[in-house]
């Protein structure tokens, strides 16, 4: 399935309706928000919230990799929910997951949650946001400010209602800034999300699961 | 008994004017020997003092026999409002103080101070007055056997109130515990006019208690229901709900001398009331008060003192003044709307007008002609005694889960004697070990299937095989937990710079953006940001005010409402018009019978109308607006596996309307086979989208289960992460623990509650079997105008998800998208 295509600095992007954007000058494929070990964590503290997440997750980023055959795939921060320390199945996990793709290159942007995700290195290696790549900026945080150089961000989980005609439906969205950047919607299966509302300079591109579907055509 | 207790009663009521009445004395009586039971009467009757006599006149007793006083509580008073407690606690005193016995009598509420808490967990007093939440909390702590050993009575206030809730099952629970912790303790509920007397006094008492008592009060006083007609050149709505063009009759009424209580059924009606007569009449500014749920308490407790002080020319009110608030009566009570249901309209008549020998009154102000029709009807079910019953609930395993885990929090249990206790609760008397075992995994476990739930933990067996809570952590979280089994997710309403104005659902706040301005409390406030639970507002001067829309504001018409309002139809349509209300609208009802006809019991009226929007049907079965949103649905979906299409649904109290393009002629067959009673929980299941109503309806069970846990203010990241939505939960508990039984219990609460199916299939029965009167009328009818004008339209369609998705999106395109 493709999705449309956004150019950022000269460089076409993909926006997947599985939650995620190929980079096919690069055979790229980026991912944010995975929030891996958030049932884990809420099991620690007494929330019954059974396990299966994890390896969902990890599942899709699977058929992805086996679809686009990339070389290089990159976690835009929030990789983990929760300390891996206390989650040591989680770490087995990542690892083993790590090691089913040996041909593919793996990179993590440290995001807010991503306490000590630097303890999965060199396994996978860490990279601090702001990291710029053939010429785009890789961030978790989508910069408060106009940023210099173009850039690709999660953090904010972004989710646009859609209401027409007496239905209502709430999609993950990918939102294309207006400085050149794009934020993408959360990957993991565990994650909530924020409104996102129209705006002028903006555009928001919803997912159905299959097709993604531009919006506030200009 | 020794004589001279039931003297120092006898006394204190001699004093005060009073004698005791016969239930009262029937009710001290049935104490003394020991008994439990039910007393039922009317508002401003004495049912307090009914109750409170039997513990004042054994403390009597006691302390005449030199008696040693016990640490701990004797009494608890259980109230449904935190509002009520400190009123309890000052009738309480009196008669007490007035008989001579120097208990200490305080209350416990989630309002109490630290300080008062330590000190009544040190020292507890002789009464304790407190709420369901607070006695479960009281429950939570180690010390709750020793504290509740010496326990002889608890009387359960406004019984009525909580029956038919989860909070009432809480109760229950609590109840079933006590009765254990302080053997021979006895129940006694107080409660207003019920169709299910009976039930709701075996549901209070359970199997654990004695034998249980129904005490009667002296027969209510009689009730008159007056209607303010509109005037010959006032145009009657045919449809509207906020309409307050009557409100020149309404002033006219309060232009009399004393105080008034405006009654409406929703808080948005309140406060446009409210706004209404503020400016209608700007001198009357400091007489005009504005009561609500969701007002802050220091405000309603200024507006109850006025009311009191008979400083007030009129409070507009809601529900919240329903509950007994021990005010003295007003002068006239005013119902802006049907009352939907006699026992709303008995008891909101019954807040006026208290000296012997009057009648109570009510003048009820309708908002469109057919609420005319709902007030004569009510009218004559009252007369009749034909009030409505609240059937309680069975089987919470979300409010038993957490009650385990309250348990597992202070003395810990056994789980045998545990589920032993449990079954002698109405509530629980029919759970099979398997749910037992169930809720037991659930709270030790996570879920039976353990591999779903790895390293889980919240309750834990020591090696002496008690069950205890796994730390201190998850203590201290679930208490946070326990008082939520009633509150929506709300969110205080403050100023910027600081002063708290009330709460308001977050699903109202959620819909309005920074700038938006709203009226609450009587004001018209500006969003300025949401954070932390709290939106912050500014005063702000616009015009233009969106009124926040509360949950439970379109209370269905009840089932003997709307039997009486057919029956009254009935009568018109043989030319009888008994009620003034009837007269007054006859001439409506001689369009609907001339242009269609007028249903009766055992005729079901069909009208089928065609306009520029396509082909309407409607149908009234008067089964109340829940029954009638399932009846629409499953008609439309019925219909729409013979010819696929898109219909639109509008419902109201009389009946649904389906609207749609190429609407097949039908017969009368085919629209009996379209009410065939068989298969209506699938079809129903499949047409409702029942998993996303399902879905919605998780989000109480969820938090009372303890599946989520509720942020609060100024906690920092470690409760930030353990936030989740109930909608994203239900959706991985369904994909990776599909047998998880709370799902099942989302799937039938919805069935029970939201679309009221017992009542739905009766309708269908009666649909089924009964004459189909097929009408094809040029224009709307009377009967048709109000659906037609509903605005929320629901809509069915056959298309698939992604479809929808694509037509929603072309529609977008088309006009800017809102939120």
């Amino acid at each position: 399935m493709t999705g449309p295509v956004i150019v950022l600095n000269g460089q076409s992007l993909e926006l997947l309706p599985e939650r995620a954007v190929f980079w096919p000058a690069m055979a790229t494929l980026l991912l944010a928000d995975l929030h891996l070990g958030k049932a884990a964590r809420f099991r620690r503290a007494g929330l019954a919230v059974p396990e299966g997440d994890n390896q969902a997750t990890l599942g899709r980023v699977d058929a992805l990799i086996e679809a686009r055959q990339p070389t290089t795939v990159i976690l835009l921060g929030d990789i983990l929910h929760a300390s891996l320390a206390a989650d040591p199945a989680l770490r087995k996990t990542l690892l083993a997951w790590r090691e089913r793709h040996p041909e593919v290159e793996i990179i993590a942007i440290v995001g807010n949650h991503d306490r000590d995700i630097r303890g999965l290195e060199p396994a996978i290696p860490c990279e601090a946001e702001g990291l710029v790549h053939h010429g785009l900026s890789l961030r978790h945080h989508p910069p408060t400010a106009t940023a210099d150089v173009p850039w690709l961000a999660g953090h904010w989980h972004p989710v646009v209602r859609l209401s027409a005609a007496g239905d209502s439906l709430r999609l993950p969205a990918f939102v294309e800034a207006p400085d050149q950047g794009l934020v993408l919607p959360a990957f993991g299966g565990l994650t909530g999300g924020a409104l996102v509302e129209r705006r002028a300079g903006r555009r928001r591109y919803v997912t159905s699961g299959e097709h993604v579907f531009a919006l506030d055509a200009n | 008994m020794t004589d001279a207790a039931p003297h120092r009663l006898t006394e204190w009521f001699a004093g005060n004017g009073w004698t005791p009445a016969e239930f009262q004395q029937a009710a001290w009586s049935a104490y003394a020997a020991g008994e439990s039971g039910l007393i039922h009467s009317a508002t401003g009757s004495g049912k307090s003092l009914a109750a409170w006599g039997g513990p004042l006149l054994e403390g009597l007793e006691e302390a005449a026999a030199g008696a040693r006083r016990p640490a701990g509580f004797r009494v608890l008073w259980i109230t449904p409002l935190r509002a009520l407690a400190g009123d309890t606690v000052d009738n309480l005193r009196t008669a007490a103080a007035g008989v001579g016995l120097d208990w200490r009598i305080e209350k416990r509420t989630g309002d109490t101070s630290g300080s008062a808490r330590t000190r009544q967990r040190r020292r507890p007093p002789e009464a304790l007055v407190t709420t369901p939440e607070s006695l479960s909390l009281l429950l939570s702590y180690r010390d709750a056997a020793s504290q509740f050993a010496p326990l002889r009575a608890v009387i359960v206030d406004e019984w009525h109130e909580l029956i038919g809730t989860k909070r009432g099952v809480q109760l229950e629970l609590a109840l079933a515990r006590l009765r254990v912790l302080a053997p021979g303790l006895r129940t006694w509920g107080l409660s207003a006019t019920l169709g299910n007397l009976d039930e709701a006094r075996d549901c209070l008492l359970g199997s654990g208690a004695r034998a249980g008592r129904l005490i009667q009060g002296p027969p209510a006083r009689p009730i008159r229901i007056r209607t303010l007609e509109p005037t010959s050149d006032q145009r009657f709505p045919w449809a509207g709900h906020l309409g307050t063009q009557l409100i020149d009759g309404v002033i006219d009424e309060l232009e009399g001398e004393g105080s008034c209580l405006l009654f409406t059924n929703t808080r948005s009606q309140a406060e446009r009331w409210f706004e209404a007569l503020v400016r209608a009449r700007p001198d009357w500014i400091e007489g005009l008060g504005l009561h609500h749920g969701s007002i802050d308490r220091s405000l309603r407790d200024r507006i109850e003192a006025g009311l009191a002080a008979g400083a007030f020319r009129c409070v507009v009110a809601t529900s919240s003044l329903d509950l007994g608030v021990d005010f003295a009566p007003v002068d006239r009570v005013i119902q802006i709307g049907s009352p939907k249901g006699v026992a709303r309209l008995a008891q909101r008549a019954g807040r006026s007008g208290h000296q012997p020998g009057r009648h109570s009154q009510i003048l009820c102000v309708p908002t469109n002609a057919l609420e005319m029709i709902e007030i004569a009807a009510a009218r004559q079910a009252w007369a009749a005694g034909e009030v409505e019953s609240r059937p309680p609930l069975r089987q919470s395993l979300d409010v038993l889960a957490q009650h385990l885990v309250t348990l597992a929090a202070g003395d810990g249990f056994d789980a045998d004697d545990l589920y032993a206790e449990v079954r002698t609760t109405f509530a629980y008397a029919g759970l099979d070990e398997a749910a037992w075992q169930w809720t037991l995994d659930f709270v030790t476990r996570g879920g039976p299937v353990l591999a779903a739930y790895p390293d889980f933990q919240r309750v834990v067996a020591g090696i002496d095989g008690r069950y205890r809570i796994a730390g201190r952590g998850h203590a201290s979280r679930h208490r946070m937990s326990i008082g939520t089994i009633t509150s929506d997710a709300a969110i205080a309403v403050r100023y910027q710079g600081g002063g708290h104005i009330g709460t308001i659902e977050e699903s109202f706040i959620a819909r309005l953006r920074p700038g938006d301005v709203f009226l609450f409390a009587g004001r018209s406030l500006a969003l300025v940001r949401v954070r932390d639970l709290t939106a912050y507002v500014r005063r702000a001067s616009a015009r233009r005010q969106a009124v926040p829309r509360w949950q439970g504001g379109r209370l269905p018409l009840s089932t003997a409402l709307a039997d009486r309002v057919l029956s009254l139809l009935a009568e018109a349509a043989a030319g009888r018009f008994d009620e003034p209300e009837m007269r007054a609208i006859k001439p409506l009802l001689a369009v609907q019978s001339q242009w269609s006809a007028l249903p009766r019991p055992g005729r079901l009226i069909i009208e089928r109308t065609d306009s520029r929007e396509g082909e309407h049907v409607f149908i009234y079965p008067f089964a109340g607006r829940l029954a009638h949103e399932g009846l629409a649905t499953l008609c439309a979906w019925r219909l729409g596996q013979l010819t696929p299409a898109t219909y639109s649904l509008s419902v109201n109290d009389y009946g649904f309307e389906l609207l749609g393009r190429d609407l097949p002629e039908l017969s009368a067959d085919d629209w009996r086979s379209l009410f065939d009673p068989d298969g209506l929980v699938e079809d129903l299941a499949a047409a409702m989208n029942a998993s996303e109503l399902a879905r919605r309806q998780f989000r109480d069970i969820a938090r009372v289960a303890g599946l989520v846990f509720q942020g609060y203010p100024g906690k920092g990241k470690s409760a930030r992460q353990l936030q989740a939505s109930s909608g994203l939960l239900f959706d991985t508990i369904d994909r990776y623990d599909p047998d998880n039984r709370l799902l099942d219990q989302a799937r039938r609460e919805v069935l029970d509650s939201a679309l009221e199916v017992d009542r739905l299939r009766a309708a269908l029965q009666q649909m089924a079997s009964a004459e189909l009167a097929i009408h094809h009328p040029a224009r709307f009818t009377p009967l048709a105008f109000p659906l037609w004008a509903e605005r929320l339209r629901n809509r069915l369609s056959t298309q698939s998800w992604q479809d929808r998705v694509a037509r929603m999106v072309a529609q977008l395109e088309k006009a800017a998208d809102r939120p």
